[in-house]
């Protein structure tokens, strides 16, 4: 997502995990740079707003679970058993498709790297 | 004051006030600190606005060298309002017909390492000089841009475009830059270093979104771009459908012309390329959900679908609620927020209608219009 551009769907879900690494990076650059200073205050708040969008999620989820289950009778349902696996579901196939995407263009990237050190050699 | 590298640059000059435009060195008042940056500001008949942004200019806590007004054939009287305000105005011989063309104009002009490039409809916070200044501390940042505010916020397109801004520069851009890849120093406000812009050309003329252009050949060439949150800028966004539709036109050709123009070299920077692609597909895909989809199933199964429109509220109240609450602007944020759903629709039908002709019928976007 970015100012003029629609859309926050699979980038909203990048950009959540994003957000995840950045505490363990902070953690891994102030144990290996001594001049890193860890950004506390950065990293907690994006932290906190990933948290806060992703507990929103949950909430939309269910809210959208009961009015379906009770006016359209679909086998959504939120009982103690079904809740985690039908939840989980949306974001397993969100995370896999943006799992495949990344992975072509990681790929696009190795090939056009290995055809410009191919083309430096000729 | 500034606590960098740079800032043994800097000196307060004292020197008589300016009486005469052709006077490019201007005097700090009440010994403010002077820094080597000029500013350029492109306008096209801007007399409404011009003011404000000059005055904005002369009161910020660090003080350009020279503000260069570049009077792109004005019929109004933009030109006589910025010499009354004792700034520089050049004017080129014909309308260049783009911003990016008004700016190449002025880049000759431009004699401090540092270059300022704000919009003439755009005013500054006092220190946003200042706090982009002080991020200028190494040699490869080439690029500084900071956050944007609306100026103006009453009709539903400035409302959807306030939320738009909290939502999308406190969230996505501020994790762009903690992976040192903003997707854009924004054309609005940004602060470059001149023998960069000098380098690449000054700002390309090659596609609808020069600003995008300009950061992503920046990456290529090994440099870096900065994003300053407390840095803040004031632009006026277009107020009625006519003029917003111009903009996201704009903006979506420009976005399609960048991908087209750099993606064998994007993919040789990390995170960028990741960025990009997503947003290419959450771009197209979303649209079509939100042209066709879900219309469809709303009509055919159950009305209930509408809330597909709202399925990722989170993802748009969450960042804007922080930042507006941190601005005391809560209650604004919150009733701002049904415009920005009925922006986005607009937004996802111009982009595909951007899409289909850049990359269907060929017919790409050549003509700069102005947004208000």
């Amino acid at each position: 997502m970015n100012v003029g551009l629609p859309g926050a769907g699979i980038g909203g879900l990048y950009y959540l995990i994003c957000t995840a690494v950045m505490p363990f990076k902070e953690i891994f650059l102030t144990l290996t740079k001594p001049k890193h200073q860890f950004r506390y205050r950065l990293v907690f708040t994006q932290f906190s707003i990933s948290s806060a969008i992703i507990i929103g999620f949950i909430a939309i989820y269910q809210l959208v679970s009961i009015l379906f289950e009770s006016n359209l009778s679909l086998q959504i349902s939120i009982s103690n058993d079904s809740f985690l696996p039908s939840l989980l579901l949306p974001i397993v196939i969100s995370l896999a498709l943006l799992v495949f995407i990344l992975t072509l263009v990681e790929l696009s990237a190795f090939i056009s790297k290995k055809r410009i050190k191919t083309v430096i050699k000729k | 004051m500034l606590n960098t590298p740079l800032s043994s640059l800097l000196s307060t000059v004292v020197k008589p006030q300016l009486s005469d435009q052709k006077d490019t060195k201007r005097t700090p008042p009440n010994n403010r600190t002077t820094c080597p940056v000029t500013i350029i500001v492109p306008a096209y008949n801007e007399e409404d606005c011009i003011a404000d942004t000059i005055n904005s200019l002369l009161t910020q806590s660090l003080v350009a060298e020279e503000i260069i007004i570049i009077d792109d054939g004005s019929t109004d009287d933009t030109a006589e309002i910025c010499r009354s305000l004792g700034v520089t105005v050049i004017t080129p011989p014909e309308n260049t017909g783009s911003k990016a063309g008004a700016q190449n104009f002025a880049l000759s002009h431009i004699n401090t390492p540092f270059t300022l490039a704000i919009d003439a409809d755009t005013t500054l916070q006092h220190d946003a000089l200042e706090k982009l200044y002080a991020a200028m501390t190494e040699q490869e940042v080439v690029a500084v841009c900071g956050f944007v505010i609306p100026q103006r916020v009453k009709t539903l397109w400035e409302r959807g475009r306030y939320v738009e801004y909290l939502m999308a520069f406190t969230f996505y851009k501020e994790i762009q830059s903690y992976y040192e890849k903003p997707l854009i120093s924004s054309g609005c406000f940004s602060l470059f270093r001149t023998d960069y812009l000098n380098q690449i050309g000054g700002w390309s003329l090659r596609t609808m979104a020069e600003d995008m252009d300009l950061t992503w050949t920046a990456y290529q060439l090994g440099k870096k771009v900065r994003f300053v949150p407390d840095a803040i800028c004031y632009p006026i966004e277009p107020h009625n459908f006519h003029f917003m539709r111009k903009q996201l036109k704009r903006w979506a050709h420009g976005f399609i012309q960048n991908v087209k123009l750099h993606r064998k070299s994007i993919l040789r920077v990390p995170f960028l390329r990741s960025i990009v692609t997503v947003m290419c597909w959450d771009a197209s895909i979303a649209s079509i959900f939100y042209l066709t989809v879900i219309p469809i199933l709303s009509v055919v199964i159950s009305p209930l679908f509408l809330l597909g429109y709202i399925i990722d509220l989170p993802m748009v109240v969450v960042p804007t609620l922080v930042k507006a609450y941190e601005r005391g602007e809560t209650w604004k944020a919150l009733t701002s927020i049904p415009a920005f759903m009925v922006l986005r629709v607009v937004n996802s039908a111009i982009f595909l209608e951007a899409l289909f002709k850049e990359l269907v019928l060929k017919q790409p976007l050549t003509t700069y219009e102005k947004g208000h």
